[in-house]
Parts: C-alpha cells; sequence; structure tokens
C-alpha cells in the first residue's frame, strides 16, 4: 500500500534525496546539535556553486530561490555533527583546490574556472566507505533546495497543488516538465 | 451536600467512550445516535476539523525543512519519526518521545498520537474486509483462540460502516477480501495494469487490485471529494479522508448527545463488587493534574490498543487483583503487529510516454495467496499480503546520482523521472503468549499513570515468510521486465506497522480470553473493548475497517442489552 512510500524506496534505489534521512540517521552517536556560525562568505559561495548546477536559463536559477540558504539551513539542522562536518570540510577542499589554481574563490571565478573545477570535482570518489561524494551530497541538497523552493516548485516543473483528480495515464512528450513532488 | 450531588450528576452520563481514534469515534456516534447521553474522553489535546489543520494547504516552500528531518527530531521524536507519515508537515500530530517515555525489554516502536481523533488522522486508510480465512484461522492451525465471531456475524455491519466512511474500490470478486459497498476506484497506473496482467497470466491464485481506502472519491454524506492532494496525513480540508473529527464525530455532535472531554487521561475503570458492574472511571486532567471521577451505565474503552490494556491494568480491585476482568490472566499477553520486513525495489525501461495526473492516496494490493484456496507452503502457516505502487517520480529525485551539472543537467531535472515499482510484504503474526506488554507502576509517567513495558517479537513463522516473500516479489518482477530487482530486509521492530492488536482478545472461553463475541468483557458485562486491543488475530488486511464494523456491532448489541435491562 502507499502508506509504506513504495515511491520512496523507488527513488532510494535509483538513488536520491530519500536517501538523505538515511544518511542523517547514521553516525547518530556523534550528533552535538551545536550550530557552528556560518562565515558569511559561505552563503555566497554556495549561491554560486548551487547556481552552476542549476544555472537561470528560460526559468530563474538555483540562486535567485537561495538556495545557498537552505543548504546551510539543512546542514545545520538535519545532519548530525558528523556528517555536517564531512560537508565543509568538503566544501573548504573544493574552495582551497579553487584558490590554489585559479587564485581566487570559487564565487569569483568565470563560467569556464567552475566548469573545469567542478568537471574534476565530479570524478572525486568519497572520502568515506558507505557516505556519497562532496558533489553528489552538494548535489542533493542543491536539487531538493531548489526543486522545493517556490521558483523551482512553481516556475521550473508543473505545480499542482489541488489536482481535483485522478488521470492514471496520459501521454506525454519530451517537453513536458514533471509535477512539482508534494510530501 | 447539594452541591456534591449536583456535581455527580453532572459527571453522570448514559455512556462513557474512552478515546476518540477510530474506534472510539464509532463508539459515540453509534451511542450517541441511539439515544444515550454520552461523554467522550480523550487524552489528548482538541483537534478541530479543518481549521486544526495548520498546515494543510501549505507548499513544499513553506514547510520549515522541505520535509527533511532535523537533528532534534531525533532526539525529541526517535520512535515516531521512523513513522513514514511523520514529516514536517505532520510532526505536530506525534507525541513526543521524550516526554512519553515506555520500556523495551525487547524492541517496540510505539507510534502515538494524542490528540481529538488520534491515528485517524495520519492512517494510511487501507480498508479491507476480513473473511472466514482470518475468522477461523485460529481454530485451524490452534494458535491463539477461536475467534467467536464469523464473517457472517460481521458482513452486514461491514456494509453499514463503509457506506457511511466512503470507502474506494472495485469489487474485485476475491473471497479473501470480501467485496464491499465501495465509491469509485482509482484507476491503477499503466505500469500496475502490466504488472497486474503479467500477474493474473502467470502466477495462479495470486491477483493485483487497487488498494481500497477511506477516501471519498465521491461525496459521501457530505464529505469530499477527494481532491487527490495524497497530503491526508495533515488533515483533509475537502472531508474526504476518513477521520474521527471529519466524520463520526461530527455525527456524533449533531444528536446533541456528546460531551467530549479533552487533556482528560482515563487513568482507571471503577468497579463496584456489590453490583458486579463498573460504575464509572478515574480521569487525571492533563492540564490541572485532577482526578475526577465520571459514571455512566455502559463504558467504551476505545484508547488504541497498548493504552486500553494499560487501563485495564491498571484497574484494580479486590475483585479484580490482576487487572479489570482478567480472570483468564490473558490481558496483555498475544500482543501482535503485522510483519512488513520484507520490501522490493525495481525500475522498468518502458512506458516512457506515459505519466499520470494527480497524485493517489492509494496504490495496488495483492491480498493473500498463501495456504488458501488450494495453496499450500510447508514452510509457515498462514499468509502474507503485499502492498506497494509502480508509478512515475520526478527526475531531480535521483538527480544527485546522475552525472552533470549546468543547463542541460537542470533540462533534464525538470522531466519525469524513471519507473518502478516498490513492493513490501504485510505478514500476519501469530498469537503467541509471550508477546507481551505489561504496565510499571514502581516507574509513573509525568501524570502519574503506569509506564508501559514491551516484551515482543517477531516468531519463527512470521520470519519464514520473507524467504518466500523474495523468491515471489523476483519471479513477479522479473517476469514482467523489471531490472535492478533488489529485495531487503528491513528489520524493523514489532510495533511500526502500527497495526499493534491483541492482548485483550476475544474468545468463546472465559478462561482464556478476555472478550466475548459481542466484545464484553466476560465478567463485567457493562465494559466493551472494539479497539485492536480485542484481536484475537491479525488477519493479512489493515485492521481498522474491522475495528468500525467491530465497534458498530458493540454499540448495537450494548444499547439493545441495556433496554433489555442485561447490564
Amino acid at each position: 500500500m502507499d502508506r509504506r512510500k513504495a515511491f520512496q524506496r523507488i527513488s532510494l534505489l535509483l538513488g536520491g534525496i530519500a536517501l538523505a534521512p538515511e544518511l542523517m540517521a547514521k553516525a547518530l552517536a556523534d550528533s552535538s546539535t551545536s550550530v557552528s556560525a556560518a562565515p558569511p562568505d559561505r552563503l555566497r559561495l554556495l549561491n554560486e556553486m548551487a547556481e552552476t548546477i542549476i544555472p537561470e536559463t528560460d526559468t530563474p536559477g538555483a540562486k535567485a530561490a537561495n538556495v545557498g540558504g537552505f543548504i546551510i539551513h539543512a546542514v545545520e539542522t538535519c545532519l548530525p555533527a558528523d556528517r555536517r562536518r564531512a560537508f565543509y570540510d568538503g566544501l573548504d577542499s573544493a574552495e582551497a583546490a579553487c584558490t590554489s589554481r585559479f587564485g581566487r574563490s570559487f564565487a569569483d571565478c568565470n563560467e569556464s574556472q567552475r566548469v573545469s573545477l567542478f568537471t574534476d570535482l565530479e570524478k572525486q570518489p568519497s572520502t568515506e566507505e558507505g557516505m556519497p561524494p562532496f558533489f553528489t551530497a552538494l548535489k542533493m541538497l542543491t536539487l531538493h533546495g531548489y526543486f522545493t523552493s517556490e521558483i523551482g516548485a512553481t516556475q521550473a516543473l508543473n505545480y499542482d497543488p489541488v489536482p481535483g483528480g485522478w488521470v492514471a495515464d496520459m501521454v506525454i512528450n519530451d517537453q513536458t516538465k514533471a509535477w512539482t513532488s508534494m510530501f | 451536600m447539594n452541591l456534591n450531588i449536583d456535581s455527580v450528576k453532572k459527571r453522570t452520563f448514559d455512556a462513557i467512550v474512552v478515546g476518540s481514534g477510530i474506534s472510539g469515534g464509532w463508539a459515540a456516534k453509534e451511542l450517541c445516535e441511539k439515544g444515550l447521553k454520552t461523554i467522550v474522553l480523550e487524552r489528548g489535546r482538541k483537534l478541530d476539523h479543518i481549521t486544526g489543520y495548520k498546515t494543510a494547504l501549505m507548499a513544499p516552500w513553506e514547510l520549515e525543512n522541505r520535509n527533511m528531518h532535523t537533528t532534534s527530531d531525533k532526539e525529541d521524536y526517535h520512535i515516531q519519526s521512523k513513522c513514514y507519515a511523520f514529516n514536517d508537515g505532520t510532526r505536530h500530530l506525534f507525541v513526543s518521545d521524550k516526554d512519553n517515555p515506555y520500556e523495551q525489554k525487547k524492541p517496540f516502536d510505539w507510534i502515538r498520537g494524542y490528540h481529538v481523533g488520534g491515528k485517524s488522522l495520519m492512517w494510511a486508510r487501507q480498508t479491507y474486509r476480513w473473511s472466514d480465512f482470518d475468522f477461523e484461522a485460529n481454530a485451524k492451525d490452534g494458535h491463539g483462540s477461536d475467534w467467536p465471531i464469523r464473517y457472517a456475524d460481521i458482513a452486514p455491519w461491514y456494509s453499514y460502516v463503509e457506506r457511511f466512511a466512503g470507502i474506494n474500490g472495485n469489487k474485485d470478486g476475491l473471497p479473501q477480501i470480501p467485496d464491499g459497498e465501495f465509491l469509485p476506484a482509482i484507476e491503477l497506473t499503466v505500469l500496475e495494469k502490466h504488472l497486474q496482467k503479467v500477474i493474473r497470466d502467470n502466477f495462479k491464485g495470486m491477483n493485483l487490485v487497487q488498494g481500497r481506502s477511506a477516501n471519498a472519491t465521491a461525496a459521501v454524506n457530505g464529505r469530499g471529494p477527494c481532491q487527490f492532494r495524497n497530503l491526508c496525513h495533515r488533515g483533509c480540508p475537502f472531508s474526504a479522508a476518513f477521520a474521527s473529527q471529519a466524520a463520526t464525530l461530527p455525527a456524533a455532535a449533531a444528536t446533541g448527545n456528546m460531551t467530549l472531554r479533552t487533556d482528560s487521561i482515563v487513568h482507571s475503570v471503577i468497579y463496584d463488587e456489590s453490583k458486579k458492574r463498573a460504575t464509572g472511571v478515574r480521569v487525571i486532567d492533563a492540564v490541572t493534574r485532577e482526578m475526577t471521577e465520571y459514571y455512566a451505565k455502559v463504558i467504551f474503552v476505545n484508547a488504541s490498543t497498548v493504552n486500553t490494556t494499560t487501563l485495564l491494568l491498571n484497574s484494580e480491585s479486590n475483585r479484580f487483583p490482576d487487572g479489570l476482568g482478567n480472570d483468564s490472566g490473558v490481558l496483555g499477553h498475544y500482543l501482535m503487529d503485522h510483519c512488513y520486513r520484507g520490501r522490493a525495489g525495481a525500475s522498468y525501461d518502458g512506458f516512457e510516454d506515459h505519466y499520470h495526473k494527480g497524485r493517489r492516496p492509494t496504490g495496488f494490493y495483492i491480498p493473500r495467496f498463501r495456504n488458501i484456496l488450494g495453496d499450500k507452503n510447508d514452510n509457515f502457516l498462514r499468509g502474507y499480503a503485499i502492498g506497494g505502487s509502480a508509478e512515475r517520480g520526478a527526475a531531480w529525485e535521483g538527480g544527485a546520482w546522475q552525472p552533470g551539472f549546468g543547463a542541460g543537467f537542470k533540462n533534464a531535472m525538470t522531466k519525469p523521472g524513471g519507473r518502478g515499482a516498490g513492493f513490501h510484504m504485510q505478514g500476519e503474526c501469530l498469537p503467541r503468549f509471550e508477546n507481551k506488554l505489561s504496565i510499571n507502576k514502581s516507574k509513573t509517567d509525568q501524570y502519574g499513570m503506569p509506564t508501559v513495558e514491551f516484551d515482543a517479537q517477531w516468531s519463527d513463522n512470521e520470519v519464514a515468510m520473507l524467504k518466500d516473500g523474495k523468491e515471489v516479489f523476483t519471479a513477479i518482477l522479473e517476469k514482467a521486465g523489471f531490472k535492478n530487482i533488489e529485495f531487503y530486509d528491513s528489520n524493523e521492530a514489532p510495533g511500526k506497522g502500527i497495526h499493534e492488536m491483541g492482548t485483550a482478545r476475544m474468545g468463546k472461553d472465559p478462561k482464556t480470553s478476555m472478550l466475548n463475541r459481542n466484545n464484553q468483557l466476560h465478567a463485567v458485562p457493562n465494559v466493551f473493548v472494539t479497539d485492536g486491543a480485542c484481536m484475537a488475530s491479525t488477519g493479512t488486511q489493515n485492521p481498522s475497517l474491522t475495528y468500525m464494523a467491530l465497534t458498530a456491532r458493540a454499540a448495537d448489541f450494548a444499547v439493545n442489552a441495556l433496554k433489555r435491562r442485561e447490564i
């Protein structure tokens, strides 16, 4: 039955945001909830990274939806201390790689520098057994933050808050957008 | 003196109903409609229909954590957050585990909602009739006490409650889930229809049907119709999802006979030895902590399985030193839950140009096929049902694991996602004396109520079904052309099925059961139990529809017995 959220199981299998709570369930032994103060440039950095993943096209991008703000909230509120630390370590090391290569923060890099850096980053394996690599975690949070934001949910996807009925089968084409996920 | 008499008079009713969840709501409706002045005692807070559903219309971006669990959930709600329905939109409907502790000799996930309506707000609404395969099971294999009723006894009451509650589904003609009074069905997806056909053509005895659910797909008694938002757990502002405050409690209130008192934790039932009857209940006010007594001729205990039995165990008297009506010694024993440990998922290539519109409040269902209708499995007794859904999600939900970033990636992420199926087993749990709950009077909670201790585990029979489930899932999914088939054992503890049943079971023999065929305590005929505590076995079907039918049936009996001055 639907109650078991079979759907979540599917996305778990295919890999997806449904993994996030599972990740969070791990490492409870180290679940200090003390909120670390986010450095002021972290919001800008994360918004620029998220924008590189989900840029402005015919619809606004991640920066307009303040996905960086969501990521900081999610990391601070939803991740246990060791996962939070791992995420920030990954972020710091990506930024360090950027600085050593281009002499500036990712946030100040041009498009081709960003693409070059992310292309390398995407190839990097996880530093921890059983945990996603930093870039995968960043993408997971970026996608969740963007597609649950008002901009992402209503402009990038097909928002249908009160469908009013059920159509079990409709034929679509390659331009059809996904319905906005509601939980 | 006069003041005192007045006060007693004010606290005297024809009937008391303990609890306002699925079964308590039905008891209130039936007793009030039959003319009894009834007080409903709800331990939790007031929660009004629609106006109390504070998250019902929230958009994803309005939810505080965009539906992610927080680290504090793992502390304050470490048990409740395991529930499929626990999320940003429903957190406020679950109890704080920190404030409501209990003991686990063995792991038991006790999921609770303390407010008007109880779990009838957050339930999954799957509603199937039981059949004589279920009511006869105990007698046939000797596990548990024989049910004192058969399908024919309850069938008209199933019809009665279905017509009021609003149950959608198809008349499938399957004897293990008898057909009922259905509202329009919710069509299966193309992928589910494909599965349905593969099963029909290749797996004898198995049938895939639409999951019947208590969502009004057409207007019923002023409720609905369903808007296909599938946000039922937050409370349905269209009154289409069945909940006590949407359906039964308004009907009870409309008679003018109902008094609903919230924040009222029933401490114990008062027993009068000379009358050989219960005369009322003692209530702790959850806010003031004051104890008050209420009196009535008939008492329905519908506090939900665990709290009902806790209340009976806590009702000690000279006549019943081990709990009200507990001559048999079985009170607290034979605790059961459905075993949902077996799961499977798989992906499917095909139907690329097919999609759906709307969000269904249900999925598909494969009723029990083992050890009935000619099937014989030597590895376990009884059987299991299978639930699940096969549909299409959104690409972004799995996108983090897809390569790429940038404009092309973004565009791909806005599209419908892959097709897949999720299956879960719903295994029958044998009644076992060893699986029990007890109360610890030396360790009380903040209200002074004894804490509950669970001592229950899955038996070999439930575990043996998992192996069969794996083979069956794999065979179906392979035959149907699915890929990436993965079976796993969630290894979850009892309780998490939220179908906790038993502990004050019905039976023919007062020496081995608590309740008779009318859900009366054998030894105290004016006390009725019609929630999950009364169940003598679990069947493989979701139990709430059976609680509804048993409650309406018992209320009818109780009112007639009152008229005949038998109780």
